[in-house]
């Protein structure tokens, strides 16, 4: 999608690395894993737009 | 009532007859009447005026090399105006067909916009999607849709006179904010110029869309009545290598700046971008969310719901990361023009390059 070639979903628009209805401690393990799916993603050599669902 | 248009041509060396790349270093050199293809554009301009009883008859042909031209598009448009002075009183400009050449759609494209801007005439040249002279100049002029192959000669200039009539014969207003008259592209097969066309309609947008909606479930053909933004596309850059001694920096388009919003960032439609301090930013009450798109509650409770920076400290701790830059490049980006975002994105990727030390971005979008 317009050419990004390098895509981890978000959560949702309003809160895409965190979720409100999630306990803190919760919402943190879950920004980490998106967090880890970026580094891993930056890190791949990639052939074309590739979009990551976490 | 029945008139006499007067047309000016433009024509390179080749259409000139002057000869191929041999003569395309020649300057100018002014015709009277038509030359090459000049003939053609004059017969099927007067086969569409036998509609409304009006004649055309091409007074001048201005030709020149393509290398000469195309060295200084700019500065020669200006010199060719300067030489047509004496059939200033022409109703309508047209050059080419260029089809896919690269100096000479440059060439004709550049020519049409300085007369058309110079004169207030239509102008009107043909040439190839992909050529370079489409892209530059497809919003400042009419450019009739062609091939790659000069054998379409004929039915170009077929194209190119049916238009230029049109042009000449307003038969409505259809651009309410200039009053102009707006040929439809699809009809005479040119490409958009990115204007909005008033068209009247007897059915609702929503009996339309559903219409269409309805074709495109069946499998029906339906015609849009919107066309999309063309997305170009990138190199894709290579893969980070160590993590561990890399640096990231923060974009984002989420409308997270200072508190106080001290750039004047729009929350529709915003226009700019800015540079900030991620600590400054990130600090308790140090932000706050300039974006109409969403709810900006969450992001209000949180900043790390938009830049993770919790969590990438952690990373940078243990480690795993080399780094973040204090460099966080905002650019609030609700219902933003696609040029313009293309602008801005170019203006800050040169920024974080200038910065020396940034290896990578993680852009979070809402």
């Amino acid at each position: 999608m317009l050419g990004v070639n390098r895509i981890v979903v978000g959560a949702a628009v309003p809160n895409p690395t965190g979720n409100p209805k999630l306990e803190p401690e919760a919402e943190h393990e879950y920004r980490r894993h998106l967090v880890e799916e970026c580094l891993k993603l930056l890190s791949t050599d990639v052939e074309g737009p590739t979009t990551v669902v976490a | 009532m029945a008139k006499e248009f007067k047309v000016l041509l433009y024509l390179n060396n080749a259409f000139g007859g002057y000869g191929f790349e041999e003569a395309a270093g020649m300057g100018f050199d002014l015709n009277e009447g038509p030359k090459g293809p000049g003939n053609l554009l004059q017969a099927q301009l007067n086969k569409q005026g036998e509609a409304t009883g009006d004649t055309y008859k091409v007074v001048a042909t201005l030709c020149a090399g393509d290398d000469f031209f195309s060295a200084e598009p700019e500065a020669n448009s200006a010199k060719a105006i300067e030489l047509l002075d004496a059939y200033k009183d022409a109703d309508i400009f047209f050059a080419g067909p260029a089809f896919a050449a690269g100096r000479y759609t440059v060439s004709c494209g550049a020519l049409c916009e300085a007369i058309g801007a110079a004169w207030g005439i239509p102008c009107i040249t043909g040439m190839d999607e992909q050529s370079p002279g489409t892209d530059i100049y497809r919003k400042k002029c009419y450019i009739i849709k062609t091939g790659n192959n000069a054998r379409e000669v004929p039915q170009t200039v077929a194209k190119m006179a049916r238009l230029g009539h049109a042009l000449l014969h307003p038969d409505d207003v259809v651009r309410l904010t200039s009053l102009e008259y707006i040929p439809d592209p699809r009809e005479y097969d040119y490409f958009t110029r990115g204007q909005l066309r008033c068209t009247y309609v007897d059915r609702t947008v929503a009996e339309r869309s559903v219409d269409m909606i309805v074709k495109k479930v069946n499998g029906e053909e339906f015609v849009s009545e919107v066309y999309p933004d063309r997305f170009d596309t990138f190199d894709i850059p290579k893969a980070v290598k160590d993590l561990s001694k890399a640096k990231i920096a923060f974009v984002s388009d989420g409308g997270l700046v200072y508190k106080g919003n001290p750039d004047h960032c729009q929350t529709r439609s915003n226009l700019v971008w800015a540079d900030y301090d991620l600590r400054t930013l990130m600090a308790p009450g140090g932000y706050e969310v300039v974006h109409a798109g969403y709810f900006n509650d969450y992001v209000n409770q949180d900043p790390n719901r938009l830049l993770p920076l919790d969590v990438i400290d952690e990373d940078i701790k243990a480690g795993k990361l080399g780094g973040i830059s204090d460099h966080y490049m905002s650019m609030p980006a609700c219902t933003t023009v696609s040029a313009q975002c293309k602008k801005n994105g170019a203006e800050i990727g040169e920024k974080l390059k200038a910065l020396g030390d940034v290896d990578a971005v993680i852009l979070t979008s809402t």
